[in-house]
């Protein structure tokens, strides 16, 4: 069984965040949920980053269990690929995929996430003068796309994760002189709604996401996220 | 390889420059290194997919090598305006934006439309009232928050 959060604020909880936090009052609440004791875990209510947010400051949440992905309709291998390459080989694989009740831009997005989801997993291998491999699959139902990056090396640091995405969220700019800035994985929490990192040390780095099937483009872009990180085997 | 590519003129002081394709790591902007002039028009509306590095590099290229009294963005497309609100340094500090995609809906024909907006428009933070061929008026696509951030980030 697998699982995933999600979690819901309360304007009560809200008004309590905005006063101790000293947000600017506006519709679009951008709030991070932070666990620092056990898995972190985050949510945002859109996908600005403006704090974060002790998880024991939130009353409650939700837990949901999602159904293990049956079979992929899309398995590829990359390597030394350039991204322009990849993205001319998804484009093709993408077509297999039922996007007519989507918005016209869907499809791009689903390249982007792609295209830095592998990209990361090459960098961080690269790095390590390791072999540059890692597998996509990509899954389909009838609401949604799930994509999945994995590579056999296990070399990704979920707190080197979170250290990027807090200074590229806050930030609003990159960690110059290295790569890996964190930049891509902000791109991708913007486009999807559930992350989750799954790292078996020396031994695999996956990460899966989830995209809803939207029609309308501003529902994609009111979405809500979840970031899930899943330590050991 | 990259499929990306600028067309650049001058014409007296000042430098047209057309982007086409994708801004990756692989993407060459070279060619507007040494191009002179004193104003620089970058349009972007070939430009079709940005990834984090060619982020990067943008940015980092753009604070290096283009010295221009004034750089200005047109016809920026939606993929280009995402980068722009969420990147610090993405317009240069002598840059503006003439011009900009905005994507709108039109809930009678279900269908989406583009269209071409100037900073001037936007009023307040609010999106222009757009109408589709019967004068039905048109609704704003995006979140207006998010999408006009980078009016108050321009340089």
């Amino acid at each position: 069984m697998k699982t995933c959060f999600s979690f819901a604020i309360s304007q009560q909880q809200k008004k309590k965040l905005e006063e101790k936090f000293c947000f600017t009052k506006n519709e679009e609440y951008p709030v991070w949920i932070y666990d620092g004791d056990v898995d972190h875990v985050f949510s945002s209510l859109n996908c600005s980053i403006e704090a974060l947010v002790p998880y024991k400051e939130i009353n409650s949440y939700q837990e949901e269990t999602y159904s293990d992905l049956k079979s992929p309709i899309i398995t590829k291998k990359f390597s030394d690929e350039s991204t322009s390459e990849v993205l001319d080989i998804l484009s093709g694989e993408f077509e297999k995929i039922d996007l007519k009740n989507t918005f016209d831009d869907f499809t791009y997005y689903l390249l982007l996430v792609s295209s830095e989801l592998i990209r990361n997993a090459i960098i961080v291998n690269m790095k390590q003068s390791l072999a540059l491999d890692c597998e996509l699959d990509v899954y389909e139902s009838r609401d949604d796309i799930w994509i999945k990056v994995t590579d056999h090396h296990g070399l990704f640091s979920s707190d080197e994760l979170i250290k990027r995405i807090k200074f590229v969220a806050k930030e609003k700019t990159f960690l110059r002189n290295e790569y890996g800035a964190g930049l891509g994985l902000y791109m991708v929490l913007k486009s999807v709604n559930l992350f989750r990192l799954s790292l078996v040390k020396g031994e695999r780095t996956q990460i899966l996401v989830k995209i809803h099937k939207y029609k309308r483009l501003k529902d994609f872009k009111s979405k809500q996220v979840t970031l899930v990180i899943e330590r050991g085997s | 390889m990259s499929s990306f590519t600028i067309d650049v003129k001058k014409i007296g002081e000042k430098v047209n420059a057309i982007l086409n394709g994708q801004i990756n790591e692989d993407a060459d902007f070279s060619a507007l290194k040494d191009a002179g002039g004193d104003v620089l028009v970058l349009n972007l509306k070939g430009v079709t997919h940005i990834n984090s590095c060619g982020i990067r590099d943008w940015v980092e290229f753009q604070n290096k090598y283009l010295e221009y009294k004034e750089i200005i963005y047109q016809e920026c497309p939606q993929v280009i305006i995402e980068q722009m609100n969420i990147v610090a340094g993405f317009i240069h500090p002598n840059g503006r934006i003439e011009s900009f995609v905005a994507p709108y809906y039109d809930e009678t024909n279900d269908e989406e439309i583009k269209i071409l907006l100037t900073p001037e428009e936007i009023k307040d933070g609010k999106a222009p009232l757009k109408t589709n061929d019967a004068g039905e008026a048109l609704e704003f696509d995006e979140i207006e928050l998010q999408y006009f951030n980078f009016l108050k980030m321009k340089g």
